[in-house]
């Protein structure tokens, strides 16, 4: 079943070079997007830097708005849509506040949302670190005190403190030690279980790709060149470009 | 001499930053030796002090840290008691760095060619005109379709890939011995990636430098190393070639890496 569709979405950015340079140029970030994900199962995005990857997380979000073309979402199965669809971003260090404890950092969704009393907040905050694999004096520390890895665990507490069903993970690892991003990846895999969680897994690392993911899109400057089954496209991809891609990786 | 062997020779190197609560101990006796002309991958996990020991090589270390014993033996000369006119005079010009991301190393505000013509100028005392013509012909070197539009872009105006092909560029202007390269891959993706690797290869046998290339993924060392030392809390815990290492590793920290790169370095 559909949790998301995507329907012809096209995004152009447009450059205001000033006026005497002329009219608007525009640049072409997306085009002609189809593509659904489906409940419970991991659709990964790949593509290059610059292919379009992160513009198609934040159009999957509504964090911005597409120049043409429709998002449809099952309201049965989000029915609040910013509580029930999360994202979580590459960058740990500023996607964090760095004036806020951890405890403020986590409660905070659970407040605006509802979720949880102000009284319950410590219990539920500590057992969602504990379930992200955190220490329990974490929660009077602030973000700086803590390495790559430990903060993005926070972000990761963060994102499921509203118990959302929908997870967009932009990069989630790419910054981090490769032996920290095999550890997240199991994180990830036992959530997913454990919350019943649907997740859009974008990054450039097709060996993570074909560790978590269902189902694969291919973008390339902001066309999608390729979409399928994650082990067949893996396997034996079509498109000269994935080729490529999947070459690379075999290299390493 | 026994004690010259190696381009590059790092002996019982212990460092620390003092602080309030006591000094912490960074790097406790790394021993490391780059032959000439010989890549050598220098991985561990962050924090390990991998950074740290490139950085001592030139004594280009942050102002509070303090070296407490050891010795760095840069072609028969103690590096660690250079004045800081003799540093000068290998920093960028013997031995090189290249850093992991390009974009905060070059400066916004010139174009590529007037930075790259900048270490031409000062290493090789070359007049701006042939400095200029030097680096376009070190941005063919390095691979960079349309050196001449290149030379007058301006950093922002080219990908992560682009930018660390001029960084690359620019570090070889003087042709060092020592090209020192920490995490020069790991922002960019795995196509950048490969290309990266296979073009410091073929540099390796034009310019013949000593290559210490530093990350957290050991598929580099695979790729491109003779040999790999993997570093753990400040020592270097294990050292041999590519086979031997991944073959049977001895150390656990060695294990761990191996098993990273077994489930997600590669497809």
């Amino acid at each position: 079943m559909a949790l998301l569709e995507l329907k012809n979405i096209s995004k152009s950015f447009y450059l205001n070079e000033g006026f005497w340079k002329g009219p608007l140029r525009s640049i072409s970030a997306l085009k002609d997007i189809d593509l659904s994900v489906e409940e419970f199962k991991t659709l990964g995005v790949v593509g290059e830097s610059g292919s379009g990857k992160t513009t198609l997380a934040k159009i999957m979000l509504r964090l911005i708005v597409p120049t043409s073309g429709e998002v449809y979402f099952d309201p049965g199965l989000l029915p609040y849509f910013r509580r029930d669809a999360q994202i979580i971003f590459q960058n740990p260090y500023n996607s964090l506040n760095p004036k806020m404890r951890i405890i403020e950092a986590v409660a905070e969704p659970m407040l605006i949302h509802g979720i949880a009393a102000r009284k319950e907040i410590p219990g539920r905050v500590a057992e969602l670190l504990k379930t992200c694999g955190l220490a329990e004096d974490s929660l009077d520390r602030y973000p700086h005190e803590f390495s790559g890895g430990q903060r993005q665990r926070i972000a990761i507490a963060r994102a499921l403190a509203s118990r959302p069903k929908f997870l967009i993970l932009d990069e989630p690892v790419s910054s981090l030690d490769l032996t920290i991003q095999a550890k997240l990846v199991d994180l990830f895999l036992e959530l997913r279980d454990k919350f019943k969680l649907t997740y859009v897994f974008i990054s450039h690392n097709l060996a993570l790709i074909k560790k978590t993911c269902d189902t694969v899109a291919v973008l390339r400057g902001g066309l999608l060149v390729e979409k399928g089954e994650a082990c067949q496209v893996l396997q034996s991809p079509r498109h000269p470009y994935t080729r490529q891609l999947v070459e690379a990786a075999r290299e390493a | 001499m026994a004690e010259t062997e190696g381009v590059l020779k790092i002996k019982d190197l212990f460092l620390e930053f003092p602080g309030n609560a006591g000094a912490r101990p960074v790097l406790q006796g790394v021993n490391l030796t780059l032959r000439e002309a010989e890549a050598l991958v220098l991985a561990g996990e962050s924090g390990s002090g991998k950074s740290i020991t490139a950085l001592s090589c030139t004594a280009n270390l942050p102002r509070n840290a303090k070296i407490t014993s050891g010795s760095i033996i840069y072609r028969g000369q103690e590096v660690l008691k250079m004045r800081k006119e003799e540093l000068r005079g290998i920093r960028g010009r013997e031995i090189a760095y290249v850093f992991q991301e390009p974009a905060a190393y070059l400066n916004p505000l010139f174009t590529v060619g007037s930075q790259i013509a900048e270490a031409i100028i000062r290493h090789r005392n070359q007049p701006l005109g042939k400095a200029l013509q030097i680096a376009e012909a070190l941005l063919e070197q390095v691979r960079i379709p349309d050196p001449g539009r290149v030379l007058s872009s301006y950093p922002h105006q080219l990908s992560g890939g682009m930018n660390q092909r001029v960084f690359i560029a620019m570090s070889l202007a003087a042709h060092p011995k020592v090209l020192i390269a920490d995490e020069p891959t790991t922002s960019l993706d795995a196509t950048a990636e490969s290309q990266i690797l296979r073009l410091f290869t073929d540099l390796m046998q034009e310019y013949r430098f000593a290559l210490l290339f530093i990350t957290h993924n050991l598929s580099i060392a695979k790729r491109i190393a003779e040999r790999v030392c993997i570093m753990f809390q400040g020592r270097v815990v294990e050292e041999g070639s590519w086979q031997e290492v991944s073959a049977s590793p001895r150390h656990f920290h060695t294990r761990e890496l191996m098993e990273a790169y077994e489930k997600i370095g590669r497809l």
